[in-house]
């Protein structure tokens, strides 16, 4: 909660420090100074800091997150549309990054300096230092614009589609939880060229991770000794090796999806998909500082979010913190 | 406990499972099949529980005519129409709103169409007259059609479009800045003399006044509707009319997602349904330009715009897609702050240091025409001889120099971080003028901060753009370069030219007009206020079988006769 707390203080005076004036974008050229200075009253810019930093805390913690100076619509309105989207592009890129990343990681750590760990190392490279947008271009050119696999850039659906009724926010969830799988393929086609492009880049810090934690684990005096006395290798590689990696594993999955909810944006942009990075974006061309408060507080209880889940993990994954915390209790 | 796990474990992996076979599905899985299309039938417009007619609506589509596919050059911001908004927001209220008359449209060679500059034919009203008093003002008298209704099905008398007017001067929107331009100021001035019968009369004899009767924001606004909205903070249902559409053009908004799509049904109850050759627009938003370009080329979208002329050659060689070029009076120019660069002598060598050829061709690759001047060469009234000085001349720029007796002459230049092609040319005059020995450091400023600079008289040079509608030069004088205008950026003052501007914009006397705009435009040449830059070429892509997309004085596509066929 505090940290909550923190990141609406903190917000609000960070996106005020931001050059420019909303309220003459607003107007438009033919404006003139009373028409600005209606547009600020009408959307409290002209209040002194203080007060409108009461108003402002006041409003947010009844979840009043303003009104958009660029779309005059309501901030947490607009949010909560788009949030399902980015939350599920985030999702699936996450675990493609897990199901490339994990696998590569533990065979590069078991076959240490063999040539598949080179290549899981070129990959890590490629992937750290590969652009999103170069990317994200390079399969929109190739895979949908040459060879047609899969549909364009234009948004979770193609046109004319009508979503599946809103359960969890998810449209491949929704659409098979309806019962509809045409639409739910669709919706994964129209996610397969954003979350490739992200799980491709994102694999990397997890397969680094993985390996550098799995080398670390068979390295230990456990794990020699568990060779010495003849327990399979396999055994020995995911359970005593895979799952005391685990904890760094899951902290870098956690670190990364966080990344994720806030971090998208050229993705977001790049593919036309209606989430809450395509909208801080535009947010920040035009200075609409409710829109932007509203998107960093939203991804920041988010990050808060995930932190608290990432705890739980750790405790169902080391039965040392649950044991610590019942000592502490 | 061991077997909990191993479940837990091995549900994962199904998980895991199940999203690679999911994946591998979509790459495999055939477009057909897959799509539910979802349109609203003619004659069904539904309206939402306030009222409005943002429902989505779940019909069927006509079977002959096709639903269009549409990606504009930015978002939709607000679809209230007299509210300052973007391109793609003017072309949906310009979709939804019918004026009094319009322009009359024009085929051109490859399917489209363009607006009469001289023509008009009634649209909301059946017939007009416009009779010039002898007290200098206007009188315009309109007739409108008995079978006009709105998309509710409520008829459009001449209190609506009474209400458009005395809303556009009394509400808190951006269009009672214009109307003085017609001589409109008060609602004393509109007359409902019976339901089909709407008089204006204009307090002068403006040469706009019909060009202005066109405009989209005089559409007809149902007032019923608007005032059972209204608020006593919102007298004139502004937050109302802010995703809601109460007009009585070819379409109603039935989808609207700002930053996504707005979907645009047919008015089932438009006075000329049968005109309107599609099912329906679809306004997709692109944000990537070359995005929308290769959408275009593939036959998702059927039209786009804003497309980069860096992409525009390898669009025109597409035999899949048609580049519809048009000549604009629209200008692009680099104003120069008179405030911060004071020595006429050197923005007089600036001006002659300027590229203009290279910015056309480097730049623009060839899609625009030299601007010469804020009267721009494609312009009424423009003159050849004034605009000639507008060229790039080293050696001239070189003596201006030498003259201003400056040295060591150091500059901001600023440019909007989203307008890459501002950006560009930034680069190229930035290395003629170092060549003259001035120092121009280049800044890419967030949209919003470089508003703020330039209102502010901060920047020393910019570059920026204008399109007035209407296209007249006075108009466009008035608002770029006339003492006290908001987008005066050279800050430039001079009571002569002003009152030129004045003449020329309440003269219906062409050569009167010719006279005094010639004047104003030496006088600017004089003042070296600005380098103008280019002169727009719009350009439109659309599929090769698409037709009837229609451009008028606004620059706002319309829709109505827009259609493809299978057979082109």
């Amino acid at each position: 909660m505090a940290t909550v707390i923190g990141i609406v203080i903190i917000v609000f005076f960070i996106v005020r420090v931001l050059p420019g004036d909303a309220a003459i974008v607003r107007a438009g050229p033919y404006a003139n100074e009373q028409k600005v200075a209606e547009i600020r009253q009408q959307y409290g810019l002209s209040d002194p800091i203080p007060v409108q930093f009461r108003d402002y805390i006041s409003e947010v913690f009844t979840g009043n997150l303003g009104v958009s100076i660029r779309t005059n619509g309501d901030v947490t309105d607009e949010l909560l549309q788009r949030l399902p989207a980015s939350l599920e592009l985030a999702f699936y890129a996450v675990v493609l990054a897990a199901i490339i990343g994990i696998p590569m990681g533990i065979i590069a750590a078991a076959r240490r300096d063999s040539w598949v760990d080179r290549m899981a190392r070129v990959f890590a490279v490629l992937g750290s230092s590969m652009a999103l947008f170069w990317l994200g271009l390079l399969l929109i050119y190739f895979l949908f614009f040459k060879l047609r696999w899969f549909p364009g850039p234009i948004d979770r659906l193609a046109i004319g589609t009508e979503p599946p009724d809103s359960i969890t926010g998810f449209f491949t969830i929704d659409a098979a939880l309806h019962g509809d799988f045409g639409l739910m393929v669709e919706a994964f086609r129209y996610l397969a060229l954003p979350v490739i492009t992200l799980g491709f880049v994102l694999a990397a810090p997890i397969l680094k991770m993985v390996r550098a934690s799995m080398i670390d684990a068979l390295e230990s005096e456990h794990v020699r000794t568990a060779r010495a006395i003849g327990v399979p290798y396999w055994q020995i590689l995911f359970r005593d090796g895979f799952r005391n990696a685990l904890l760094p594993v899951t902290t870098a999955i956690g670190i990364v999806f966080g990344y994720m909810l806030g971090g998208n944006v050229i993705v977001e942009f790049l593919f036309a998909w209606p989430g809450v990075g395509r909208y801080a974006y535009t947010a920040i061309q035009v200075n609409d500082l409710e829109a932007l408060q509203g998107f960093v507080i939203v991804v920041g209880i988010l990050y808060v979010g995930l932190n608290v889940v990432i705890d739980l993990v750790y405790a169902w994954i080391d039965p040392r913190i649950r044991l610590g915390k019942k000592v502490a209790a | 406990m061991k077997s909990n796990k191993r479940r837990a474990r091995t549900g994962a992996w199904w998980v895991v499972v199940l999203v690679v076979l999911a994946l591998i599905a979509a790459a495999c899985a055939s477009d057909e099949g897959t799509t539910t299309t979802t349109t609203a039938a003619p004659g069904t417009t539904q309206a939402g529980d306030d009222g409005g007619t943002t429902t989505t609506t779940a019909a069927t589509p006509s079977d002959e005519k096709p639903r269009m596919v549409v990606a504009l050059s930015d978002t939709v911001t607000t679809v209230e129409p007299h509210t300052f908004r973007s391109t793609s927001a003017y072309a949906v209220t310009h979709a939804v709103y019918e004026p009094l008359i319009v322009q009359l449209p024009e085929a051109q060679d490859g399917g489209w169409l363009l607006g009469s500059r001289s023509d008009h034919v009634g649209a909301g009203a059946e017939s007009y007259d416009i009779q010039l008093t002898d007290d200098g003002g206007m009188l315009a008298t309109f007739t409108l059609r008995e079978d006009a209704k709105f998309d509710d099905g409520s008829p459009v008398t001449a209190e609506d479009y009474k209400y458009v007017f005395q809303r556009s001067i009394e509400g808190p929107g951006y269009i009672g800045v214009l109307l003085p331009f017609i001589g409109i100021s008060s609602a004393d001035q509109l007359t409902v003399i019976d339901d089909y019968t709407f008089e204006i009369k204009a307090s002068v004899q403006s040469p706009l006044f019909e060009r202005f009767m066109t405009f989209q924001v005089f559409g007809a606004l149902n007032q019923a509707l608007l005032d059972a909205n209204a608020t006593a903070d919102d007298e004139w249902a502004f937050a109302f009319m802010n995703d809601k559409s109460a007009g009585s053009g070819p379409y109603f908004i039935s989808e609207y997602n700002p930053d996504t799509q707005v979907i645009l049904e047919p008015n089932p109850n438009y006075w000329d349904a049968a005109s309107v050759a599609n099912s329906g627009v679809v306004i997709r938003t692109v944000p990537d330009a070359t995005q929308r370009a290769q959408l275009v080329r593939s036959g998702e979208l059927d039209v786009a715009t804003g497309i980069p002329e860096r992409l525009l050659p390898e669009l025109e060689a597409d035999p899949n897609v048609n580049v519809i070029e048009i000549p604009t009076t629209g200008v692009h120019y680099m104003a120069m702050n008179i405030n911060l660069i004071p020595n006429v002598d050197v923005r007089k060598a600036i001006i002659a240091a300027v590229p203009y050829d290279a910015l056309i061709d480097q730049v623009m690759f060839g899609y625009a025409a030299p601007a010469r001047g804020v009267v721009t060469s494609q312009m009424d009234t423009y003159d050849p001889a004034i605009g000639a000085g507008y060229a790039t001349d080293l050696d001239l720029a070189a003596q201006h120099l030498a003259n201003s007796g400056e040295t060591d002459v150091s500059l901001v230049l600023g440019v909007r971080e989203s307008r890459l092609t501002d950006q560009e040319a930034a680069v190229l005059i930035q290395e003629n003028l170092r060549q003259m020995g001035i120092d121009v450091e280049v800044q890419v400023l967030p949209d919003a901060d470089w508003a703020a600079r330039a209102s502010a008289g901060e920047l020393p040079l910019l570059i920026h753009d204008w399109f007035s509608w209407g296209e007249d030069p006075f108009y466009q004088m008035q608002f770029l370069t006339q003492c006290g205008s908001f987008v005066n950026y050279s800050q430039f003052c001079n009571d002569t030219y002003d009152e030129l501007v004045n003449t020329g914009k309440f003269s219906v006397d062409q050569a009167v007009r010719n006279d005094v705009s010639s004047q104003a435009q030496q006088i600017m040449f004089d003042n070296a206020i600005w380098a103008p830059l280019w002169s727009t070429t719009r350009t439109v892509a659309t599929g090769k079988c698409v037709t009837g997309l229609e451009l008028g004085y606004s620059q706002v596509p319309s829709f109505r006769f827009l259609t493809k066929t299978d057979d082109c």
